[in-house]
């Protein structure tokens, strides 16, 4: 029995004269491990007879993760010794810590790319050395985290070989930023229960280290006045997981952009003081009883020149006709910052589970209409399809009528639907003079309503290529590649999880089916403007940014080419494991 | 599964794609200072000190709701555009955007547009009305503020030299000059003790140092500590964060190194963390951090990583 992994003859002689002699146990010595590998040829091979068992290997998989989970806190805290214990006594893997550096190109703003290349084969005291010699001058590791990505065991289950990716973020000595990101195969040895695992090898795919003398962004929450620790999601007071809107507009005139923040017990009015600071006033300002908002949006809707507010809410009919939740509220603005809760008089009576709103005018009379994406509630009736769901909220155009009062048209101009929608976007993408809206749907596909110039829709999505099938999360329109038309980025959840998992159903699924629940965790979207259509565009660079939520665009570094930030994560719990 | 306290998807760090200009970005994330772990939601871009670069503010479902991220591009070419009819297609160079309320995810952008121009003196700037019509306008000098409405376009002057503040010390919730809380603390014998730092100081200064048995840097410093302890207008107390299965191996170390000085731990589960909680967020205290705490118990200054005190 020829132990697979290792391709350099002299090892493998060695490899089957120990484990004939049953000397792998870990109070071995690493005996016979000839003292030179060169680094080009140390491979770790797959298991010749492998587990097929979907649920054995991907639980021995998931107890992996969780196994290495650990180790990624000992580097966290730069417990290097600690870290050794998850080392094999006859460890045997590449330098990665030890790698030369080999400049790639440089990035915006001083920042420089390097590929990582090992260039020797070391023991777990060489190993950990070269970890202590790399790590130990940072101030601090703001990051350590390894993600099992694919895994393969033996039959006999006494080792496995992991795909993984290791990322590891620090602050360097001279309070630059560094970034080591590696993919690995590691070889684990296993014991019966998973204390008893070791790594015994470890062999680089490819590593690179990203370096910056100074971060672009720096976090001033506390100090200028906006930081605010919130309670735990789950808790009273937190326990609806996708609202947390914000809304910024110069709500004062004085110059300086303010922020509204509604969230479940209170809202916040962040003003701007002019001094690079900020005042909480949602209570002088009349907002203080606008509590568990969703969305808002700040727009002039009667055009007296200044920024007036509307807030989603969660809100619903009982099957008795009885209003229950909150409504859609509009807030008018007295011209000096001031709010007036003015819902009833323009009219509206919307009790709906509404998370995000879109102002724009529809049908080009000058008054900025209202679209409020419905979405439904999870609490009294789970989605019908994962892929294509037909039985979220309804969505709502609001006709503004001359500033006086809003109207339901939602029907009249076609856009009826009961997709879950999280978000939309609204610009004349196809530059007939018209306004025309993009809504981005969750379990089902997005659809991109084409005005006709008359204020009335038509979905063309799955005919201009934008139908994006999936959990979309949010929708922004700019022209990232320059040749004046209007390109469209969608967000999108990423599952390194779910594609572990998919890259074992592979070989025993219909290719309809995955490609479907493939599309669902794909990731980000950038659509280019092309042909009266739009081109998805093939590896953007800008597809993942895990479980993104909503994105925004800017040039950021002011080089002249436009930008997007998004900001991520389902829900973040005390224990480490991602389900 | 979340309620129970598992992650899903947790820890993700915000991204930052920049862009080239062709539909391609690169992915800037770990370096770019705003990529915080929070579970993250809404967005908003707006320059919130007015000095021509976009500052970021995020708001997060759970812990530290709200973030602002000040922009450090400093000197770069710039024309901010502001606009406030909604639907307003803005383009400068190669880039067009569009004057957007309510986009991304429940997210609604301030009326303002900023634009890079590189080294440009001066920028072009068009926009295409909604309902149709367009207009260009005369080049302004960059680093300029222009109003534009269907009406003309008006330079606006800078509205005042200032900027966002600089970032408080990582892991450090009070500023310097303000007084230093009482802690509560544990001895190496696993006993609570009070440290008031006006009482402890009487005339000298107080050197308050985070440290751990695992951090090489600290273990550097930890001879360095004891000469300064030696002097007589000052007085170490060493804090290891430990965790507490650990504290041993950061007693022995500082037997090892033979150290005349206090040591202590955080405290623990039950104890009183009214004083600690409010000086110290352990999760993002870079170590070792030393807080030098002046006579009158007031924080004086924050050293960190192994510089000199």
């Amino acid at each position: 029995m020829l132990d697979p992994r290792l391709t350099v003859p002299v090892v493998c002689l060695v490899v089957v004269l120990c484990a004939a002699c049953g000397s792998r146990g870990s109070e071995a010595e690493p005996q016979g491990v000839p003292a030179h590998v060169e680094a080009s040829e140390y491979r770790i091979e797959l298991p010749q007879l492998r587990l097929r068992r979907f649920a054995v290997v991907e639980d021995l998989a998931a107890r992996s993760a969780d196994w290495l989970g650990g180790l990624s806190k000992r580097l966290l805290l730069r417990d290097f010794d600690g870290a050794g214990e998850w080392l094999a006594s006859d460890f045997k893997g590449h330098d990665l810590f030890g790698a030369r550096r080999r400049a790639v190109r440089a990035r915006p703003l001083g920042a420089r790319i390097a590929r990582l290349e090992a260039e020797s084969v070391v023991d777990a005291r060489g190993f950990l050395a070269a970890l202590r010699t790399r790590l130990g001058p940072w101030r601090r590791v703001r990051a350590a985290h390894i993600g099992v990505r694919e895994a393969e065991f033996a039959r006999d289950r006494a080792w496995g070989r992991l795909l993984v990716k290791l990322d590891l973020l620090g602050v360097t000595a001279d309070g630059g930023r560094e970034a080591i990101r590696a993919a690995l195969h590691v070889s684990v040895r296993m014991g019966a229960g998973s204390e008893s695992w070791t790594i015994d090898g470890l062999e680089v795919l490819s590593a690179t280290s990203e370096a910056s003398p100074a971060p672009l962004f720096v976090d001033v929450s506390r100090a200028s006045g906006v930081a605010f620790e919130g309670v735990r999601y789950g808790t009273p007071g937190n326990d609806a997981e996708g609202w947390n809107g914000a809304a910024a507009a110069d709500i004062d005139g004085d110059g300086w952009i303010d922020v509204f923040v509604p969230s479940a017990t209170r809202s916040f009015l962040y003003r701007n003081a002019g001094d690079g600071t900020f005042r909480e006033e949602a209570d002088e300002r009349g907002l203080a009883a606008d509590v568990a908002g969703t969305g808002a949006v700040f727009v002039d809707y009667d055009r007296d020149g200044d920024e007036d507010l509307f807030v989603a809410h969660v809100g619903w009919i009982e099957t008795q006709g009885t209003r229950a939740g909150d409504r859609l509220r509009l807030y008018a603005n007295d011209g000096r910052g001031h709010f007036d809760d003015v819902t009833a008089a323009v009219g509206l009576d919307v009790f709906a589970p509404i998370w995000s709103l879109t102002a724009f005018d529809h049908d080009g009379d000058g008054w900025v209409d209202l679209f409020a994406c419905g979405y439904g509630r999870m609490q009294v009736e789970r989605n019908d399809s994962w892929i294509e769901a037909t039985n979220g909220a309804r969505n709502w155009l609001l006709r503004n009528a001359d500033g006086k009062s809003f109207t339901d048209v939602t029907v009249a101009v076609g856009l009826e639907g009961a997709r879950w929608s999280h978000a939309a976007a609204a610009a004349d993408f196809d530059r007939d003079g018209d306004q025309d809206l993009y809504v981005a749907n969750n379990f089902g596909s997005n659809r991109l309503w084409r005005n006709d110039g008359s204020g009335h829709f038509e979905d063309v999505a799955a005919e201009l290529g934008v139908a994006e099938r999936g959990n979309s999360m949010a929708a922004v329109w700019a022209d990232w590649n320059g040749d004046g038309r209007l390109d469209l980025f969608t967000t999108g959840p990423t599952s390194h999880t779910g594609e572990r998992v998919l890259a074992r159903l592979a070989h025993s699924r219909s290719a309809k089916i995955l490609q479907d629940v493939t599309r669902m965790a794909s990731g980000n979207a950038l659509f280019l403007s092309e042909d009266g259509g739009f081109r998805r565009m093939r590896a953007s660079g800008a597809e993942d940014a895990g479980w993104a939520w909503s994105a925004v665009v800017g040039d950021f570094d002011l080089d002249g080419a436009l930008d997007l930030f998004c900001a991520n994560g389902f829900v973040t719990g005390d224990l480490p494991r991602d389900t | 599964m979340y309620r129970r306290g598992l992650s899903f998807n947790g820890d993700e760090r915000s991204h930052l794609f920049v862009g080239g200009g062709d539909g391609s970005f690169l992915d800037v994330s770990p370096t770019c200072g705003a990529d915080s772990p929070l579970d993250g939601r809404a967005v908003l871009a707006a320059d919130f000190d007015d000095d021509g670069d976009q500052d970021l503010f995020v708001h997060n479902l759970q812990r530290e709701r709200h973030e602002l991220f000040r922009n450090e591009t400093d000197g770069r070419g710039y024309v901010k555009v502001l606009v406030s009819e909604v639907g307003a297609e803005v383009t400068v160079g190669a880039s067009t955007q569009v004057v957007a309320r309510g986009s991304g995810f429940a997210s609604c952008q301030a009326g303002e547009l900023v634009f890079g121009i590189g080294d440009a003196p001066r920028a072009s700037i068009s926009v295409r009305w909604p309902g149709g019509g367009e207009a260009e306008f005369a080049p302004i000098p960059a680093a300029s503020r222009v109003r534009i409405t269907r009406s003309g376009a008006t330079v606006v002057p800078r509205r005042a030299d200032v900027s966002l503040p600089d970032p408080l010390p990582p892991g450090i919730k009070i500023a310097v000059g303000e007084l230093v809380p009482t802690l509560m603390l544990r001895d190496a014998a696993g006993g609570t003790f009070e440290l008031d730092p006006r009482t402890l100081a009487a005339g000298r200064r107080v050197h308050l140092t985070f440290w751990a048995s695992y951090c090489a840097p600290c273990i550097t410093k930890l001879p360095q500590l004891d000469a300064i302890h030696a002097a007589a207008d000052h007085h170490v107390v060493a804090i290891s964060v430990d965790s507490p299965e650990d504290r041993e191996r950061a007693v022995d170390r500082l037997l090892t190194a033979g150290i005349g000085y206090t040591t202590a731990f955080p405290p623990a589960a039950g104890d009183e963390v009214e004083g600690f909680d409010a000086l110290i967020d352990l999760s993002r205290l870079p170590i070792p951090t030393t807080l030098v705490i002046d006579p009158d118990g007031r924080l004086e200054s924050v050293v960190r990583g192994t510089a000199g005190l």
